[in-house]
């Protein structure tokens, strides 16, 4: 027995929470869909092998089809923003809307700045105050200003922050503002209905149209009959609802897959910094158009698995974890080698390669950051290689480029995957039109980060929110 | 620090395992010596063949009688003597039907038999002793053996491999992935193709320290990417996974747990409560039109 709504959203993450917000305070009667859990944040724990089967997709282990490059996504109510660095980065729109454009994807300036705008005030946008900062940013700051570039704090969205160090495992405070302690409670208030835990959820069409979904959850099938689906499952989640739901927009769902990703790098110094001691990922470093450096520190875990070397050089540099800044390079990936599938088992396969540009970019990003963590007073560099890889001064950076021949000489990974279903206006090189509406069938959008035709180069949540928000006056209308 | 014999004492099923062991170790002794002195009895056909088929016999009881002695501490006697058990039994219930002896059939047939009982009792003893959740009772002993080697601190290790091993397997237990499924593909090469490399036809578990060291030394220094490094990599994940993750090595490594930072002190941490911004009457931005 099927149950009427106005629009069934699938997805509760950056997108799909601001949409059904949004659809909500329009007065529309809005279900959404979530393949994670619900989680209580009072329950999170300061305990990473305890915190991934709980909140990460795949509990942190998404890898490609080739295992050379890991990306982490959030399995939640909440999607990736309770799991994410809550840093709050507008994409350069002088260069992303004109690239947009000429693939054939047009999305007005102006609409996306007044979303920005409304999502910062109500998610408390501001700089990452310098006291809660951890002590590895000003060795990060130091080395930008002794190397001549650009650094500065990043904008989050916290309110009342402590301190702890451990957004990447879900805020036991609240502090961080997530979909899961804002959109999605106040999309509630206003009648959303959202559902965890949503397996097999399946698109419905009828006559070119979207009619509804379907999915299982706790064993029993569930139907909506609705006049709107958004899909708002994420990068790769969103390509894989449409294509177990029989849509492949004529070969064009899935494709052109891309993500800001990258490699970490970690400066070792001769005092005790205790990065772990604050805010993790604080500053970025305007260093060039072709690569993104922020500086991040992490727990005890995530920090060990990058660390380059093996047995005891590994054990013995872990063992001055206190000692460490740590930072990471990202590069846009070309969208041309990225693609979503399904396997006859209809399970996600994830094919994205670094091409010769793409690992170009991340050797020069490598040095740059190199040069900013020996600015800043660090004595010895390790880029996360398979192999361990050890810069004691600027003169050897030429290291970079002899060892770094193959993206399999790296520990590539990505929390920002986007594209699969990009926006196009021609129906035979894109998924949806510049209207978030799948070509094709009517009543069916897509406004996550999946429809992103070329990278945005910057952390993904705040475009992920602005665009849905942006969105949200067309699905609506 | 765990000490593997002394920490997790010996199970109900190992002590039962190791009186089989004995019984049935010293019983394929004493076959094996009745069948050679009384060759044209109890041997299926006689001649060399016979007195190999007696000899080996003698070996594989006196294997599996030594092993019994510390089915733990024995094991890389006990997999070879195994081996030779499950030969013996095999080769006695075939050479017995090819040569049509009765007696010989029975005796091939309950070495079969008690074969199977050991293979049980051991996955039995092995699974009491570990409760592995996710990893099979030998992968979970090849993790072990993975943990030992990664994990070189000189002495200096927080925890054993054993915790490592058991953090491991809760979490793939935990996680919902398909690389899980993967991981037990890397242990089981690694248990039986990795020895390969540095030229020795037994199981990872099986093999010393220092030859695991360079087998995987060997594994890590593949000039080619690919699989070969995928596996590597695994094994720096799970070991690192199922080291770091414990609190008393992050205490060792000097991290500090939030509440017991100076920054905690007087910050309180109650859960926050955001107000819908937009909610009337204090709606503020204008709903901005396409």
């Amino acid at each position: 027995m099927s149950r009427k709504v106005d629009a069934a959203v699938i997805g509760s993450g950056a997108a799909g929470s601001v949409m059904a917000y949004e659809l909500a305070r329009r007065g529309l009667k809005v279900v959404v869909l979530e393949a994670g859990p619900r989680e209580d944040p009072t329950t999170f724990e300061h305990n990473e092998l305890a915190m991934f089967p709980r909140v990460y997709k795949q509990g942190g282990l998404q890898t490609t089809k080739d295992h050379d490059a890991i990306l982490v996504q959030g399995a939640a109510v909440g999607g990736s923003t309770v799991i994410n660095n809550a840093i709050w980065m507008r994409a350069d729109l002088d260069r992303v809307l004109p690239s947009w454009e000429a693939a054939g994807a047009p999305v007005p300036r102006d609409a996306l700045e007044a979303s920005y705008a409304e999502l910062e005030y109500a998610l408390h946008v501001e700089k990452v105050p310098h006291d809660l900062a951890n002590p590895g940013s000003d060795v990060f700051l130091a080395g930008c200003r002794g190397a001549g570039i650009p650094g500065e704090l990043l904008d989050n969205n916290r309110r009342e922050c402590i301190g702890c160090g451990w957004c990447n495992y879900g805020c036991r405070y609240n502090r961080k503002t997530s979909m899961l302690v804002t959109y999605v409670p106040w999309a509630e208030a206003r009648g959303t209905e959202v559902l965890d835990r949503c397996e097999d959820v399946r698109v419905v069409r009828r006559d070119g149209r979207a009619t509804g979904v379907t999915a299982t959850r706790a064993g029993a099938k569930l139907a909506y009959d609705a006049d709107r689906v958004v899909v708002c499952a994420g990068a790769i989640g969103s390509s894989a609802v449409l294509l177990a739901s029989g849509i492949d927009g004529g070969g064009t769902v899935g494709r052109n897959l891309h993500c800001l990703g990258g490699v970490f790098v970690t400066g070792e110094t001769d005092q005790l910094i205790d990065g772990f001691d604050g805010i993790g990922l604080t500053c970025v470093a305007h260093a060039g158009d072709d690569f993104v450096i922020e500086s991040y520190f992490a727990p005890p875990v995530a920090f060990a698995l990058r660390l380059g070397g093996w047995f005891l050089s590994h054990f013995n540099r872990a063992s001055r974890y206190r000692s460490f800044v740590d930072g990471g390079v990202m590069v846009g990936t070309d969208p041309r080698g990225g693609r979503v599938s399904l396997d006859r088992k209809g399970r996600v396969v994830i094919d994205l390669k670094l091409n010769e540009t793409d690992l170009d970019r991340l050797r020069r990003g490598l040095k740059q950051l190199a040069r900013i963590y020996f600015a800043g007073g660090a004595r010895r560099v390790y880029p996360s290689t398979f192999k361990l890889m050890e810069v004691t001064h600027n003169d050897d950076l030429s290291l970079i480029d002899q060892m770094i021949r193959r993206p399999d000489d790296l520990l590539f990974g990505s929390a920002h995957p986007q594209g699969g279903n990009v926006m196009c206006e021609d129906p035979s090189r894109g998924v949806v039109g510049p209207d978030f509406q799948v070509h094709g069938i009517e009543g069916l959008y897509v406004t996550d980060t999946s429809v992103w035709p070329q990278n945005i180069w910057a952390n993904c949540q705040a475009t992920a929110m602005a665009v849905s928000h942006h969105a949200a006056t067309h699905v609506a209308a | 620090m765990d000490r593997p014999m002394r920490i997790i004492g010996p199970t109900a099923q190992e002590i039962v395992l190791g009186a089989v062991l004995a019984a049935g170790g010293g019983l394929l002794c004493a076959w094996g010596v009745a069948a050679w002195i009384w060759d044209g009895t109890l041997l299926p056909g006689g001649g060399v063949g016979g007195g190999m088929l007696a000899g080996v016999t003698v070996c594989a009881g006196l294997g599996l009688l030594m092993g019994s002695a510390g089915v733990r501490q024995n094991a890389v006697l006990l997999g070879p003597a195994y081996t030779l058990f499950a030969v013996t039994a095999l080769a006695w219930t075939v050479a017995s039907v090819v040569a049509g002896e009765i007696v010989a059939l029975a005796a091939g047939v309950a070495m079969l038999g008690l074969l199977a009982l050991v293979f049980a009792l051991r996955r039995r003893a092995l699974r009491a002793r570990f409760k592995p959740l996710f990893l099979s009772p030998s992968a979970f002993l090849t993790m072990i053996q993975v943990a030992d080697t990664m994990i070189d601190g000189d002495g200096r290790e927080a925890v054993g491999p054993i915790t490592v091993a058991k953090r491991v397997d809760k979490l793939l237990h935990d996680v919902r992935t398909p690389v899980r499924r993967e991981f037990r593909v890397v242990l089981l090469v690694v248990e039986y193709a990795l020895p390969l490399a540095v030229l020795r036809p037994l199981p990872f578990s099986a093999l010393g320290s220092h030859l695991r060291r360079r087998a995987v030394e060997r594994l890590i220094g593949v000039r080619r990417p690919g699989i070969l490094r995928d596996i590597a990599r695994s094994l720096k994940v799970l070991a690192s996974v199922g080291y770091y993750g414990d609190p008393a090595v992050q205490k060792a490594m000097g991290y500090v747990p939030y509440d017991d930072r100076q920054r905690s002190i007087g910050r309180s941490q109650a859960p926050l409560v955001h107000p819908d911004p937009f909610r009337d009457p204090v709606e503020t931005l204008e709903v901005t039109k396409p």
